[in-house]
């Protein structure tokens, strides 16, 4: 037997696929809980009730602060940074989002930083901390915050007056006299280590903390946790039917192959690859699931309630009433694309000489079938577990919605709606968690299986 | 389904139905000849409403063939009387938008990757090392600057491309010669490696199959404020290319083996000329069909979204949200029927297509 090294070299290889992908796909969902609009302190700090902006301006200053630095929001967002030279590698503690852009488009117009800081500080200090300023200067200076045009400042400044915007109007001056925009053109590179957003979200998703939502302040991985099992059991319904019945139906079409059976199966299975899930969906939950033909054979709503001590065949009945329609859904498109490979797999090892050597001997046609063809044949159905897994799970999104299920599926399109990102960006990273291993196991499976694979000859794949 | 000739002249039909959309319907007269004389003629599109117009004249929700303000209701209306017919007719031009969009998107990335990772491999093209290095460095290099600090000044977007690439090239330049000064030093510099396009191009195959499509499209759908249907398209055709690629580099890599590529490579010809012109234009046949197979299941996956109610604004009519609004309102079947029934037709054409090649 060839020693080790080959095989578990490839099976290395594919495994290290997985933290890789599972990098990359963090990173991606990093990505977008950043860019998604609204601000989280803001939600944060209406929560815990603190005043509104309106009322108290200074306090809610002090509060939004804190509830920054309490998430985490003051630190940088990656390991490091990779910037021009006019902007300084201490960005990130303005937590604010429209003042750091507002800082940042004024550093990169201007290009000196030190000038910038003292004209932003100005402003700070006549919006919120001169309590001796006249109103209409404070209102001024607050909308100067958040607007970095330069012919607005230039206009709002030219109508300040009196003493105290003095600060304000020296600082603007030696800002534009100073300015150095070349800085733009030098890149910098701002090391930033450990402290950082990303590696704070990246430590909690190994913890498996995955946030609060923000609908209802309960824990992501609670919410999540309660939608598992009626998706499981959805899909692993699923899985069973789809291969119990695609292997016998493939191998008998392509034993019987030119056969009626065999010409009704394909077009059958044709049509049932083609036709949509969810169409087949939305049309028997409308006839079938509501008073509206007088068809009200099956509950449309959700998973059933099983009172507690009811015998296990009405507890049967019932979630049988409630799962029927969603699994049939569910597998019919993935069963006729199985048992199509099936059935095109069987017919290609069919003809090989070792079947026609196995009939000479005298073996019937059915072990041949099932003993000899099949394990050959059953290799492409390995590697299309990998991509039956993703199916699935994004059929039952749709199929979950349509008849009501409380899945995976369900959580996903109401926290989407709902903007809830810390739960849409959690169920991104389980789908494609779930994606990646099962990739990984049909193509560790198939090397396992297949000893042509791990030891690098050609396969027939 | 036996009969090819049924699919592409259906998805002709589709097309053609599409192109003409506002031919069809509308909700004003096409013609109109010799206007205000006794003898004057007007000429209406075949269905005389627009999709999107709202009918609040009569009760919502007729049921095919019944009369409305303009003409007849060949498909019913929906809640709000606009008509089904019509809707139809708009769901079948955006169908058709997103498929053959994402398929552009999808052939760009996929046929050039698919290509070069199947006709050169690890070993086919050969640059010295300090070349390899040069690009490898100079190319990521120059996008950052790009980004950071080009993007930091206040320039329009062609010029922000135009700089940006006139940097990169820049860059790479310079590091080309400094690495090729530094090679008469160092020898391993100016040693010959094979590019390893067919390992990159497997990795980024991985990376992104890895990628849950629907998931992500419904979670980055839902965070724009304004949807629109580009990100659809983009998104479909970013993350589609890889049947393309894996189909395009199988057939090359059984391609290059033949006696013809051998031939004319001791007659002289180039690597690219040999790729370009003579394996390339026999293996794109097969491609079609893998792509008309992509163009389905596109079409299927807006289709999801706008039944969600992503992907597309509120009140633009797709053949999916008719279906949505079938949910909310079960005895009007023509809403369930005629757009799902039109849906599974193009689905079913394309994968009768794709069937063609025998793979299905």
């Amino acid at each position: 037997m060839i020693g080790p090294g080959r095989h578990t070299n490839y099976l290395l290889r594919r495994l290290a696929y997985l933290p890789v992908s599972l990098l990359l796909l963090s990173g991606l969902c990093f990505l977008i809980a950043n860019a998604a609009p609204g601000d989280p302190v803001r939600a944060r700090v209406a929560v815990a009730g603190s005043r509104s902006g309106s009322q108290d301006p200074l306090s809610y200053e002090i509060s939004y602060r804190r509830a920054a630095a309490s998430l985490g929001y003051n630190l940088p967002a990656f390991y490091f940074a990779v910037t021009n030279a006019a902007i300084p590698d201490t960005l990130h503690r303005i937590v604010n989002v429209e003042r750091r852009r507002t800082v940042k488009a004024l550093a990169q117009r201007y290009g000196n930083w030190p000038q910038v800081q003292d004209y932003y500080r100005a402003v700070l200090q006549l919006a919120f901390y001169d309590p001796a300023a006249p109103a209409e200067l404070v209102a001024g200076a607050r909308k100067l915050l958040v607007r970095e045009e330069a012919d607005y400042i230039a206009r709002q400044t030219g109508g300040m007056q009196g003493p105290a915007a003095r600060p304000l109007l020296v600082a603007y001056r030696k800002m534009l006299a100073g300015a150095t925009p070349q800085r733009l053109l030098y890149p910098r590179l701002y090391w930033y280590g450990l402290d950082n957003r990303y590696h704070r979200y990246l430590a909690a998703l190994l913890r498996g903390e995955f946030g609060e939502s923000y609908a209802d302040r309960r824990t992501v991985s609670a919410k999540i946790a309660v939608t598992i099992p009626p998706t499981l059991l959805l899909n692993g319904l699923a899985l069973l039917l789809v291969y119990g019945i695609s292997i016998p139906l493939g191998m008998y079409m392509a034993y019987y192959r030119g056969s009626r059976f065999d010409r009704w199966a394909t077009v059958l299975t044709f049509l049932a690859f083609g036709i949509p899930g969810f169409w087949v969906a939305t049309l028997l939950a409308n006839f079938l699931t509501t008073p509206a033909f007088g068809l009200d054979w099956f509950p449309s709503m959700g998973f059933g309630r099983i009172p507690e001590g009811t015998a296990f065949l009405t507890a049967l009945r019932i979630r049988g009433a409630h799962l029927f329609l969603p699994v049939l859904c569910l597998t019919y498109p993935s069963l006729a694309y199985v048992a199509r490979h099936l059935r095109s797999a069987a017919i290609k090892e069919l003809r090989m000489p070792y079947v026609v050597t196995a009939r000479m001997k005298g073996l019937p046609g059915t072990r041949v079938l099932w003993k000899h063809v099949f394990r050959n044949a059953a290799f492409p159905l390995v590697t299309l577990l990998g991509g039956l897994l993703p199916a699935l799970l994004a059929g039952s999104v749709l199929i979950e919605q349509i008849f009501n299920l409380p899945g995976m599926g369900q959580l996903l399109y109401s926290s989407a709606i709902a903007r809830d990102w810390p739960v849409v960006t959690a169920l991104i990273l389980i789908n494609g968690l779930l994606t990646i291993l099962g990739l990984v196991i049909a193509d560790v499976s198939y090397a396992l299986i297949d000893p042509r694979v791990r030891l690098g000859k050609n396969t027939p794949r | 389904m036996k009969g090819r000739g049924w699919a592409a002249g259906f998805l002709g039909a589709i097309a053609v139905v599409a192109l003409l959309a506002d031919v069809l319907t509308g909700d004003r007269p096409l013609m109109v000849i010799n206007e205000g004389s006794s003898d004057e003629l007007s000429i209406w599109p075949l269905i005389p409403y627009e999709a999107v117009l709202v009918d609040l004249s009569e009760p919502g929700l007729l049921p095919p063939l019944s009369i409305g303000s303009n003409g007849r209701h060949w498909l019913g209306t929906d809640p709000l009387g606009r008509d089904t017919a019509a809707g139809v007719v708009a769901g079948t031009r955006i169908a058709v938008l997103v498929g053959l969009g994402s398929l552009l998107i999808a052939l760009v990335i996929g046929i050039p990757l698919g290509a070069v990772a199947g006709f050169y491999g690890d070993e086919g093209m050969k640059a010295s090392r300090y070349t390899l290095y040069a690009c490898l460095l100079g190319l990521p290099l120059g996008v950052i600057y790009t980004f950071t600090s080009l993007g930091g000044a206040d320039i329009a977007g062609e010029w922000l491309l135009l700089s940006g690439l006139l940097v990169t090239a820049c860059l790479i330049s310079i590091l080309w010669i400094a690495l090729k000064l530094l090679s008469k030093l160092v020898a391993p510099l100016k040693v010959p490696v094979g590019v390893p396009f067919d390992r990159v191009v497997l990795f980024m195959l991985e990376l992104t199959v890895s990628i849950p499509r629907l998931v992500l499209l419904i979670g980055l759908l839902s965070f724009a404020y304004r949807p629109s249907l580009w990100t659809v398209v983009l998104v479909i055709g970013l993350l589609g290319w890889t049947p393309v690629a894996r189909f395009l580099r199988g057939e090359l890599l059984r391609i290059r083996e033949l006696p013809y590529i051998d031939a004319a490579r001791i007659g002289g010809v180039g690597e690219i000329r040999l790729l370009l012109g003579h394996a390339l234009p026999n293996a794109i046949g097969p491609v079609a069909v893998v792509a008309a197979f992509m163009v389905g299941g596109s079409i299927l996956a807006e289709a999801m979204l706008s039944f969600l109610g992503l992907g597309v604004p509120a009140e633009q009519v797709t053949w999916g949200s008719l279906l949505q609004q079938s949910r909310a309102n079960p005895t009007a079947w023509w809403l369930a029927v005629f757009p799902g029934v039109l849906l599974t037709l193009t689905v079913l054409a394309c994968n009768s297509l794709r069937g063609k090649a025998g793979d299905l």
